[in-house]
């Protein structure tokens, strides 16, 4: 069952194409990545969904209601982590959840439990009647995160949820948004940070100048650009080095010295890292420096667009 | 339903809790009207011995009330009243409002029917003048109706629009405005216009904390929105000018008449006025510097039009005079003044409507602004 279907989406602002045909299915149950330096367009598309800007062209399903026809349905079924921190200052933490999870006709006494869950959820329960002005970012974010889960929507969209805050922080939204999947809602999650997406993702998709340029699970985003691992050993004396000695350690693929650069291919998943320094120290070569080339989000973004993610 | 009160419900909480505000709209009035009129208290005084009130008179034959009326001439221009033969001007009744003059008053021959023509545009002398003739009256023949025509109306005169025949006595005014009378109404009908900075904020507010967008991305439909701001924040501005009213009222004394309905009739329709202008300037204007300014300046200068700082009509400009017309808080004032002191409510309904009719218009503008954009940004 797909919760969420885009087809053929455009968007301009004038001349800036912001979103440029995108077509994406995510599946129930899932947590989808979106991933994509500034500008890629992840926010803009984001809005369309939840019906705050008009697509120039295309379609968008929420649970096979197109949201121009039922847009009701859709909203009722979508929560929204905006990107920028959106609660009342001079509310308190529990009015504010409760104030948003109101306009989703949620009443009485029933209002009042699933707000004290949703603070309790973000572990803010304790500072339900303090005023958000004296909240540390970290909090912030996570009541951002409350007022958009309260009720029980089954897409969640989150847009760069964890903008600058404290590693402790970003931990607990984290296992938030797992906790969230576990519990039946399908969660959409954009991000600059590669680790985040790698982390909790279930599927990711790659958005660069509104075009959506890969798609697919994180090791199968990983396995586009190289099948291989990657070890590059820094060494004094590259002229001993025996690369015949070298490919004959398990797993070894091949051999490329560059200056005082040794680079070993490895198959992946294999490990022989150990086997491979201990060539080096038998043979008496001194080694200045060992880096592990693991293809990461990073580089398999590196590869497509010639660009990083983050500057 | 539930939707609006939810809005409606979260907008008072803000009000209420925006210290600014209330010190704004509650304090500030209070010690605007407590200032003004202790300093302003000698100017009020002796306002009632006005100087050079141009009058047009006009009388058929020869009777009793005649004669008096020539020697109540006499003895008025040594207080500042110039009566003048119109039969001299050439000046008709009807156009009464084109001139210098602020009445014109007929005689009927039997001298039964005064029919009194006021220049509306110098409201403040007729009514004295009316004051003066009805005291006039009362001393010398109790039986003669004066019959208030406006000048407008000349031609369907079946039809008095202001109140047809009046008895002289409900004429005589009660008392004319002390500087605390003045003031309060004066400093209420300013500040309720200044009240639009809370409809201003109240839309503003969700753009600056980016919740307009969580509202819009919510199942609340926009007018929804609109109408639970709208009636919040008014509601809001009524009760913190029910402070203002009954501090001034009930502590400092002063006299606001016995029909306190109509003074709240025409009251809360000025606040929903400035609320939806407020509202309505916010949506349309996005430059939040420029919208406050809009918003903080036109009650400047309707204020100084309505009279909010002095009463207009001691000026001697009649270009001032016809352009205070335009300004709702001249129309509010006049409106409550009438009732308070002359127990006239024949401009209450004229300025209810007028102030809906202005709240109606600029929504409307709005709301389409509004609806092409889905977005609050
Ligand atoms: N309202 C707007 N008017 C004009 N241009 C816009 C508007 N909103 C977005 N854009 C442009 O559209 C492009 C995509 O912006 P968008 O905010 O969707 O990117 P993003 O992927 O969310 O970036 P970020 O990671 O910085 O949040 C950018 O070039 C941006 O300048
Ligand atoms: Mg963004």
């Amino acid at each position: 069952m797909y919760i969420l279907r885009i087809s053929e989406l455009l968007k301009k602002f004038g001349d800036v194409v912001a979103v440029d045909n995108i077509s994406l299915d995510i599946e129930a149950g899932q947590i989808f990545g979106l991933l994509g330096p500034n500008g890629a367009g992840k926010s803009t598309a984001i809005n369309i969904i939840c019906g705050l800007i008009a697509s120039n062209k295309g379609t968008v399903t929420i649970l096979d209601n197109d949201i121009n026809k039922n847009r009701h349905f859709a909203k009722q079924n979508t929560g929204i982590v905006p990107q920028d921190i959106a609660i009342y200052e001079d509310l308190t933490a529990i009015e504010n959840v409760r104030f948003f999870a109101g306009l989703y006709g949620l009443k009485g006494t029933e209002l009042n439990s699933r707000a004290r869950e949703a603070l309790e959820f973000v572990g803010l329960l304790d500072k339900a009647n303090e005023f958000p002005k004296k909240f540390s970012g970290g909090m912030k974010r996570r009541l951002n995160i409350a007022c958009a889960i309260a009720h029980r929507p089954k897409l969640i969209i989150m847009d760069e949820p964890t903008v600058g805050i404290d590693p402790q922080s970003r931990n607990h939204i984290l296992q938030s948004v797992k906790k969230l999947n576990e519990m039946g809602s399908t969660i959409i999650y954009t991000s600059h940070y590669m680790e985040e997406v790698e982390e909790i993702c279930t599927k990711v998709a790659i958005m660069d100048h509104g075009k959506v340029i890969a798609e697919g699970t994180v090791d199968e985003l990983k396995s586009i650009i190289t099948d291989t691992g990657t070890v590059w050993v820094t060494v004094d004396h590259v002229d001993r080095v025996r690369e015949e000695k070298l490919k004959s350690i398990n797993g070894v693929q091949s051999i490329q010295i560059e200056e005082s650069i040794v680079k070993v291919n490895s198959v992946r998943d294999v490990n022989n890292l150990d086997k491979v320094i201990l060539y080096f120290t038998s043979e008496g070569i001194p080694i200045r420096n060992v880096e592990s080339k693991v293809p990461d989000l990073e580089t398999v973004f590196l590869t497509l667009t010639g660009r990083k993610l983050r500057d | 339903m539930t939707n609006i009160l939810a809005i409606l419900k979260k907008e008072m909480v803000h009000e209420l809790r925006n210290k600014k505000s209330s010190l704004m709209l509650i304090l500030f009035p209070i010690i605007m009207i407590t200032i003004l009129s202790l300093v302003l208290s000698s100017a009020f005084a002796d306002q009632s011995s006005v100087t050079n009130v141009d009058i047009l008179y006009n009388l058929n034959g020869n009777s009793t009330l005649t004669q008096e009326f020539m020697n109540m001439t006499r003895e008025a221009s040594k207080s500042g009243f110039n009566l003048i033969d119109a039969s001299v001007t050439g000046i008709n009744p009807g156009n009464i409002t084109d001139t210098g003059y602020a009445c014109y008053i007929q005689l009927s021959g039997n001298g039964s029917d005064m029919v009194l023509y006021e220049n509306t545009k110098l409201s403040m002398e007729a009514s004295i003048t009316e004051t003066m003739l009805s005291s006039f009256i009362r001393s010398y023949n109790t039986q003669t109706v004066i019959r208030k025509v406006n000048p407008a109306s000349i031609n369907k005169p079946v039809n008095f629009p202001e109140g047809g025949y009046v008895q002289a006595e409900s004429l005589q005014k009660e008392r004319a405005p002390s500087s605390l009378d003045y003031y309060t109404i004066a400093m209420l009908t300013l500040f309720i216009m200044y009240s639009a900075l809370s409809g201003l904020w109240a839309i503003n507010s969700e753009r600056t904390q980016k919740t307009g967008n969580r509202i819009l991305a919510s199942p609340l439909r926009k007018y929804e929105l609109l109408a639970g701001k709208t009636i919040g924040t008014t509601l809001v501005t009524i009760f913190q000018m029910a402070v203002v009213f009954i501090f001034a009222r009930y502590i400092l004394n002063a006299y606001m008449g016995s029909h306190m309905e109509s003074i709240a009739l025409v009251l809360i329709s000025e606040i929903i006025m400035s609320i939806s202008i407020g509202i309505s300037i916010s949506l349309m204007v996005k430059n939040i510097n420029l919208a406050s300014s809009i918003v903080n300046f036109v009650p400047v200068i309707f204020g100084f039009l309505g009279g909010a700082y002095f009463p207009l009509s001691n000026m001697d400009s009649r270009f001032l005079n016809t352009l205070s017309n335009f300004s709702p808080i001249k129309w509010s004032n006049d409106a409550i003044f009438k009732v308070v002191f002359d127990n006239d409510f024949s401009q209450v309904v004229n300025a209810v409507i007028i102030n809906l009719s202005i709240a109606a218009l600029i929504f409307a503008v709005a709301s389409l602004v509004f609806r092409r954009e889905a977005q609050l940004k």
